[in-house]
């Protein structure tokens, strides 16, 4: 070609000059997606937590285009590279297509029927169960999953075997945000909406990378700051400057862990200057401290928050935290038009991460920035069905559907009255939480367990002592997923599944708004949607139940099953279970969806808000923002039934009082702090490429390229006490265990931590091998955000390979 | 000093392809751009389109970088595809995200012609 690349790229550029005056521009090719596609079908993104709205193109049936859907409430036709490309997904030539199965973790796997595939799994719970007891079964699951899949398994889990062993991955992500709303507001999940963002005057992002792992949302509160730019404030508060740090006005970097003290800081300032609302606080608040709670006055707390003067919380924050900066902070929160925060696991994967979400509601709270316009206190989820599925549809072992506590003797018989199954069946005790789960399988408690849609043996902190669990020959583990990845790796069973538009369900995202996506496509060969597979492996296990002897199981089961029974999979089967849960379930709830029926949601492009008690709310897009009355019909109606008067109603299940409450809670450090032997903090995080364990996101090249494996960030200064150069090999080492990694030096993290990414599949660079697993007391939510390690240079530059399991690069 | 030189190019490139449409990749992208980019080694192409041209077009990567497009981290790949399939963007690549700015504008133009390339100011 006789170019150099230098060449090359300068001619390049030169063209794309060219076109800016006119000249003729090299010719382009054929238009990519609209004249190729032949009918476009909307639906929801797959991946995170927001919630964007696409419209997937086939042609010939076949998937070959997404794009954003213009008038959408949520993405405004916005989409990030992940939702751009995940239709690419669905041909995939390597997805599982057929059951695989393996009497022994040592033997390859063969494939086999879905008859025979249904009745092993039947038999092993079925005799698990009669030999060793219902919590000797277990399963976890995913806020990836369906309602409809997540509410189905946990009723056969439930009202089925009779144990509440029911978990999902949420746990790792999202249980600190709803222990801190329970506790703060007394109902769990946000207060408002994203469309506040276009109101909000001053945005308080703390832990939370927002930029990478919720694009759009970022991209909102990007243009919002833009469209004002002298009057929008944005704060931000982390440990690292990341690309969200583009935005704001204002960084406060502090030392990882020290966000208590800073936030109790705030608070400080906002009452020794007088910046709080007394009429919000008089009317709606309480100050509690402890556990069980006591009630203390506004100047107990007062009193409490003389230890966090800036100065102090200056010294105990490091970094570049001064006290002139919290008060900016502060002042910026407090006396701005309407705050909105916004987080993610920087607060919530804490051992502390409960108090870390209430000192965010408390600051909210003082100054009542909170139901009106623009004003919330914002908690961003990760997953695309974490809220719906999981914390709405009793996905985890402590809730049962709509918000009821296991143990809460009312609401356990009401559930189990409502499926028709005789009372005590469902047991008062909560199960395994996430972390308790894997332990009791590594002490062989747990016989056979069944994951779904997440691979734990790569997700879990400490990830190798728990994959010890799972290697057991003694645990029989069935996972079904769409591709191969470090857990199936781990399978007696493997059960391929339908992807997202190959099945019909629907997904709830961080703003309480519920959408469907309903089935275009077919699932490749044998690949079935869980909604069928659980039906089906429910009727096997009554009979095997009945062969052992347990009649009252096999009719327990037969009876949870039997709306179900008959039912067409793709779009009869999972409308039935919608039906079942929002008009059984969630009706008279705070989380009702009543009135979000599958032809309601169908009409609804944007979907509905909960609550959403009757069509005629649900076909106006249900509730924007909760407890307001004139916006939320269950403020209206539980304000006239405890005769509450005012513009707002704290009707929140978990606060009997109507009130919500301002927690003193101290600062505490993490369960690992640095020492002299690792002397180093350590955290994780996502990049916008990747999602998870990038065993989607791996296969496809633009984005596997795009960050082809996990770095170590450090920060300069570090980097050059310790002889490390950019792309060097750098092994990390905690108490837990050594991973070697490039080094990306760069002024990211602050001095004395590193960070590196957990998408990566490679054993070597595989980042929850050296994490801890130290967890939140309340929230059982681990920390993976912070640990202590040491850090060593082993080597130059290595070339190296991305790796995702089953993937032929 | 020149291998990393290679590296880079070697990223613009990729860079350079990686925004391709959202469309499939491969044989049907249909006619080869106007200038081919350099041949890649496999391990070249893992390296980020940015990371290149960050200083092999430093103008070109500023301007990106400073735009609404670099703030919310929309990447080179999505609007030039990846090294296989590296193409100049056209008005359906923008349409994707952009689908009421692609009904209001005038039809007989790229969207460039008007929103500056790589910075995207609303008019030049
Ligand atoms: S921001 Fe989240 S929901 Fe939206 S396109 Fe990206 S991954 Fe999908």
């Amino acid at each position: 070609m006789g170019m150099t690349r230098r060449q090359f790229i300068k001619r390049t550029a030169a063209l794309t000059a060219a076109s800016l005056v006119g000249v003729e521009l090299p010719k382009i090719e054929k238009a990519a997606q609209a004249a190729d596609v032949e009918e476009w079908h909307p639906g929801v993104c797959r991946f995170c937590g927001v919630g964007c709205r696409v419209y997937l193109g086939l042609k010939k049936g076949k998937p070959v285009a997404i794009k954003g859907i213009p008038e959408s409430a949520t993405n405004k036709g916005y989409l990030c590279m992940k939702g751009m490309l995940f239709y690419r997904i669905i041909h995939h030539p390597e997805r599982l297509t057929k059951p695989l199965y393996r009497e022994r973790k040592d033997q390859p796997f063969r494939e086999i029927s879905w008859e025979e595939a249904l009745r092993i799994a039947a038999r092993k719970f079925a005799e698990t169960v009669v030999k060793y007891g219902p919590d000797a079964t277990a399963y976890y699951g995913s806020g990836q999953a369906l309602t409809e899949e997540t509410y189905l398994f946990q009723k056969i889990m439930r009202g089925g075997l009779g144990t509440n062993n029911v978990e999902g991955n949420p746990r790792l992500c999202m249980a600190s945000a709803v222990g801190g709303y329970l506790t703060s507001f007394g109902a769990d999940e946000p207060i408002g909406s994203y469309a506040d963002i276009e109101k909000a005057y001053c945005f308080f992002i703390i832990g939370s990378n927002m930029a990478e792992c919720h694009p759009v949302i970022f991209r909102r509160v990007m243009n919002r700051k833009f469209a004002k730019p002298n009057e929008v404030k944005v704060i931000n508060a982390d440990p690292r400057v990341s690309p969200t740090s583009r935005i704001a006005d204002l960084h406060l970097q502090f030392r990882p862990g020290t966000d208590l003290a800073l936030l109790n800081a705030m608070a400080y300032v906002i009452i020794e200057e007088g910046l709080y609302d007394q009429e919000f606080i008089q009317k709606y608040c309480k100050f509690k401290i402890g556990k069980p709670p006591k009630d203390v006055t506004f100047e107990e707390y007062k009193e409490f928050l003389k230890q966090y003067t800036p100065e102090r919380a200056a010294e105990i924050c490091g970094g570049n935290i001064t006290p002139e900066k919290i008060r900016t902070a502060a002042r910026w929160f407090a006396t701005s038009k309407a705050t909105m925060s916004l987080w993610t696991m920087g607060i919530n994967q804490r051992s502390r991460g409960v108090w870390a979400n209430n000192l965010i509601h408390n600051l909210h709270l003082l100054t009542g920035q909170l139901c009106k316009p623009g004003a919330d206190s914002f908690s961003l989820t990760g997953q695309p069905n974490a809220c719906g599925g999981v914390r709405e549809g009793g996905g985890l072992c402590h809730i049962l559907p709509a918000h009821r506590p296991v143990k809460i003797d009312k609401l356990r018989h009401q559930v189990e009255d409502l499926w028709g199954i005789p009372r005590g069946t469902i047991p008062p005790k909560p199960g395994y939480h996430t972390i308790a789960m894997f332990r009791a399988v590594n002490q062989g408690k747990i016989k056979a367990l069944w994951v779904n849609c997440t691979s734990p043996a790569q997700s879990l902190p400490n990830c190798d002592f728990y994959r010890k669990g799972l290697a057991r020959e003694d645990l029989f583990l069935v996972v079904t997923d769409i591709f191969p990845t470090k857990t199936t790796e781990l399978a007696n069973l493997v059960l391929p599944t339908a992807f997202h538009f190959e099945k019909t369900g629907v997904y709830g995202c961080t703003e309480r708004r519920s959408q469907l996506t309903v089935k275009v496509v077919d699932p490749p060969r044998e690949a079935k949607p869980e909604v069928w597979i659980v039906r089906e492996w429910a009727l096997r296990m009554a009979e095997e139940f009945e062969r052992l002897g347990d009649r009252r199981r096999a009719e327990n089961l037969r009876i949870c099953v039997k709306p179900f029974l008959g039912k067409e999979e793709g779009y009869e089967l999972p409308k039935a279970i919608w039906e079942e849960y929002t008009q059984k379930l969630t009706k008279g709830r705070d989380n009702d969806l009543s009135g979000a029926t599958y032809e309601v949601l169908k009409q609804r492009p944007d979907g509905v808000q909960w609550p959403a008690p009757t069509k005629e709310h649900a076909l106006k897009g249900g509730t924007y923002k909760k407890f307001v009355r004139g916006i939320d019909p269950l403020a209206e109606e539980e304000g006239r039934k405890l005769g509450i008067s005012g513009p707002y109603v704290f009707y929140g299940p978990a606060h009997k009082d109507h009130k919500l409450y301002l927690w003193l809670r101290p600062y505490k450090g993490a369960a690992e702090e640095p020492d002299a032997e690792y002397p180093f903090y350590l955290s994780t995080g996502r990049v916008i490429d990747h999602w998870h364990t990038s065993s989607m996101t791996g296969r496809i090249p633009e984005l596997l390229r795009a960050n082809p494996y996990a770095y170590v960030e450090i920060n300069p200064k570090d980097a050059a006490r310790l002889g490390i150069k950019p792309n060097d090999m750098v092994e990390i080492e905690t108490r837990r265990g050594k991973i070697v990694l490039p080094a990306k030096v760069y002024e990211g993290p602050i001095q004395g931590m590193v960070f590196i990414y957990w998408h990566d599949m490679a054993e070597e660079r595989m980042a929850n091998r050296v994490t801890k697993d130290a967890f939140d007391p309340g929230s059982k939510e681990p920390e993976f955000k912070i640990c202590a390690c040491r850090i060593r240079k082993v080597s130059g530059p290595r070339p190296l390979k991305p790796y995702v399991v089953g993937h032929k690069i | 000093m020149k291998m990393r030189l290679g590296l880079l190019a070697v990223g613009l490139l990729a860079l350079v392809f990686s925004c391709a449409p959202q469309k499939t990749p491969g044989p049907q992208v249909g006619k080869k751009p106007a200038v081919a980019h350099p041949e890649l080694s496999p391990q070249e192409k893992l390296i980020a389109c940015s990371d290149c041209h960050r200083t092999e077009t430093p103008e070109i990567y500023r301007e990106w970088y400073q735009s609404r497009h670099g703030i919310a981290m929309v990447k080179c790949f999505q609007c030039h595809g990846t090294f296989e399939t590296f193409h100049q963007p056209t008005r359906e690549t923008c349409r994707t995200c952009h689908a009421k700015a692609y009904d209001n504008c005038p039809k007989d133009k790229v969207c460039w012609e008007c929103h500056t390339p790589h910075a995207f100011k609303r008019h030049q």
